[in-house]
Order: C-alpha cells, then sequence, then structure tokens
C-alpha cells in the first residue's frame, strides 16, 4: 500500500474531527481531508484540488508552533489526525512530533512519513546519489528508538507502506513532557555525518506491519465514540480498544 | 550592493539547550574557509545583539559555533549573520534560530519563507443571552467577594 492510500482510509475510518498536515508541498496528501484542515509548509505550491475548509500556513512548522494561537482555524485547539512529512532530518521530525502531541488527545492519530529507509542512500541526512532524484527518507527512522525508550505510553506501529514506510502513533497525551526534555541530548545524538547506520530492523521492516491490516481493524468507531469520553476515561478506553484488537502488543514482536 | 547570505548545511548543523543557554552550531558551506575568533550579530526587526563566536575550518567549509542565552532570544526567530574581524561589514548566515520557552529551540536553515500575513485569532466564542445578561451581575458579585476578603484581611 502507498502512502497516500493509508491516509486516504484513515480519513475513512477515523472520520476525524480536525486534520493537521506538516509537509504539503504539491497538495496530494490533502486531497483526502473533508475535516477542518489546517496544513503547514514554507514553500507549499499546491497542483492538486483540494476540497476541505483549509487554513494554509506559509511558514516553518516551528514557527508555526511558536505563534499564540496556532489552531485558532478549529473551534477547540485539538487534532484527531495529523500528518507528519516535513524535513527528512531525525531532529526536525522529533520536534514536529513534540509539538503536534501537544495538541491531541488519546483518540488522535499521528502518521510520521519515510520512517523505514531500505538503503544507506534513502537514509541520508543529505539527498545524493539515486535518492536525489528518488524515494529519500533522510534519518528520521533515528526517532522510533527514541520513542520506544522514551516513550513505552505510547502504541507505535511500524507500516510497511510505500515508497519509505510509516510509522503510526497511538494514543498520544499532550500532558508528556519526556520527549521534549530529552530533545537537547537527542538533537546531537542524530546529527550525525553520512552514511547513517541503518539497524536491520528498518532496512528489512522486520517489524512492520501491513497497513491494510491496521485499517480493516474494527477497532476505529471506538476510537471515534472515545472523543465523547471525558479525557481520563477515554485515555483508559483507547488503550483497552486497541489492546483487544491486537495493535497495543505489536511491538512485542 | 547586499551580499549573498553564506550558505549552510543543515545537514550538519544544530542548535539545542544547555541550562540558561543555547548552543549553536553552523556547517558554513562557503568555499573560502574562515578561521578564528568572530561575532555573531543575531537580529530581529529592529532588535539586535551580538555575541563571540569561533569559527573553524573543515572539510567542506567551516564550522561557527556561538552561544546565546535563552532569555534573550525570547519568542521569535532571529536572523544570524557574521563579522570576521572589526569593522568589516556583516555577512548573513542562512539560517535562524527559534528558542521559544516551551517548545525545542529549532535552527531554521534556509531563507526564510515569505508572504507571511498576520496570523489569524482565535475564532470568537458565541455569545449566549443569558451568561451576556448575568455578566454585571457576576461583575458586581466579584467586586463585593474582593472586598469582603480585602476587609477579613485588614
Amino acid at each position: 500500500m502507498r502512502r497516500h492510500e493509508l491516509l486516504q482510509g484513515l480519513h475513512e475510518v477515523l472520520r476525524p474531527r480536525t486534520y493537521f498536515e506538516i509537509g504539503v508541498r504539491q497538495g496530494y496528501s490533502l486531497r483526502f481531508s473533508r475535516a477542518p484542515t489546517v496544513a503547514v509548509d514554507p514553500f507549499y505550491d499546491i497542483k492538486a484540488e483540494v476540497l476541505c475548509d483549509l487554513h494554509l500556513v506559509r511558514t516553518t512548522s516551528d514557527e508555526f508552533f511558536a505563534r499564540p494561537h496556532p489552531f485558532a482555524h478549529f473551534k477547540q485547539p485539538r487534532i484527531d489526525l495529523a500528518f507528519i512529512d516535513g524535513m527528512h532530518l531525525s531532529e526536525f521530525a522529533l520536534r514536529d512530533l513534540c509539538n503536534t502531541e501537544k495538541y491531541c488527545h488519546a483518540g488522535s492519530v499521528i502518521i510520521l512519513d519515510d520512517m523505514l529507509p531500505r538503503n544507506e542512500e534513502q537514509a541520508g541526512r543529505g539527498r545524493v546519489g539515486k535518492a536525489a532524484t528518488g524515494a529519500w527518507a533522510g534519518d528520521v527512522f533515528k526517532i522510533i528508538d527514541s520513542l520506544r525508550r522514551l516513550r513505552p505510553d505510547l502504541v507505535l506501529l511500524e507500516l510497511d507502506t510505500e515508497p519509505t514506510g510509516t510509522l503510526m502513533v497511538l494514543l498520544p497525551d499532550p500532558g508528556n513532557t519526556a520527549l521534549d526534555g530529552a530533545y537537547d541530548a537527542l538533537v546531537r545524538d542524530y546529527v550525525t555525518p553520512d552514511p547513517q547506520e541503518i539497524p536491520e530492523w528498518v532496512r528489512t521492516r522486520s517489524r512492520a506491519i501491513a497497513a491494510e491490516k491496521v485499517l480493516e481493524s474494527s477497532v476505529w468507531s471506538e476510537i471515534r465514540r472515545s472523543r465523547l469520553l471525558p479525557p481520563a476515561v477515554a485515555r483508559v478506553a483507547v488503550r483497552n480498544a486497541y489492546e483487544r484488537a491486537g495493535l497495543a502488543s505489536v511491538k512485542e514482536l | 550592493m547586499v551580499a549573498n547570505p553564506i550558505p549552510v548545511d543543515e545537514t550538519r548543523s544544530l542548535a539545542y539547550r544547555d541550562g540558561a543557554d543555547v548552543h549553536i552550531v553552523v556547517q558554513l558551506t562557503d568555499p573560502e574557509a574562515l578561521e578564528g575568533d568572530m561575532v555573531v550579530r543575531f537580529r530581529h526587526e529592529n532588535r539586535k545583539f551580538r555575541r563571540s563566536a569561533t569559527l573553524v575550518a573543515n572539510e567542506g567549509g567551516s564550522t561557527l559555533t556561538v552561544t546565546a542565552p535563552a532569555k534573550r532570544l525570547g519568542r521569535v526567530p532571529w536572523l544570524m549573520s557574521l563579522q570576521t574581524s572589526d569593522g568589516e561589514p556583516f555577512l548573513r548566515v542562512q539560517a535562524r534560530v527559534l528558542a521559544h520557552p516551551g517548545l525545542p529551540v529549532a535552527l531554521l536553515p534556509g531563507p526564510a519563507p515569505r508572504g507571511q500575513l498576520a496570523p489569524p485569532e482565535p475564532p470568537q466564542r458565541p455569545t449566549d443571552t443569558v451568561t451576556t445578561a448575568l455578566r454585571p451581575a457576576r461583575r458586581v458579585a466579584g467586586r463585593l467577594k474582593r472586598k469582603l476578603r480585602g476587609g477579613k484581611k485588614g
């Protein structure tokens, strides 16, 4: 499955009340949204037709989050579905995730693109060789290990999507500051010269599951219903729903 | 004539907090590799300040290292310019730094995006008539409460 098919499927099963996107470029991933949407890209160049109530922001994601009211377009500053496809450098992706999570709730779904490069050219911080014109993931895969180590409360699903794999982050917690606290140390580890060392489980996608399997899960109706619950109750209900659906334990494979 | 900004290799540049300071490491890809003690000027609109910096030549250019107090950087993005020696003009570095409190510190390589308008305000809450009608009464009650509390203290 291609990443845009995953995104389209998520819009269908999750029926988000709000959608947030970092990295718009030509607008192809915006096509699927029918919900109030905020999309950020400093150099967007929309080619696709977009059919949603949209606040398109021409700035960097960091400057966007530094605004006093970044989600002024939404009735409530709350994200149901987020797609992060900004700069292909690990420190940028981690910041985008940290900042996005602050506007999420237990039932929000965050998708990070370009998480499973297959070779060193795709995984390079610099876009060279075949990656200069073809698929390029950058080194954003590095954040998966950080998330597993620092945020065991999250449900993380590596998805076998084309071309460069995605990570689905479930059960976000806007009150958790573990990643913010670790950022300054992590960024020093992340910024290393190419070539990057790709873990075998990334290269072979041995932990990745089929995106179709996730989309076909019966869990999404429960996730939608959880939006009506008080936050603390919703968190337990969402976790239980993912466990019943067999998604919360995938990381143990 | 304004000189072109010094290009930056974002793959080898970073910024991070350390206590009350923000450390900035920028890989300059200018073919004329510079080295030595320099001055970096931070600028946001009309606000400016300077910090001493070091530049070390290496493969592919030179690495600029500078530290700035996080408090001074505040909530806004800063342009950086480099002065190689006294009396020389400041040369723009093609990167900005943003150290908004409560957010991870960000080094923003490349040109600043153009064409920004003021960001929109959040939507106004719909005013329901009951709330509006009760507002003056609540104001009086609040004043009375504060007065009573003040009276108790005195």
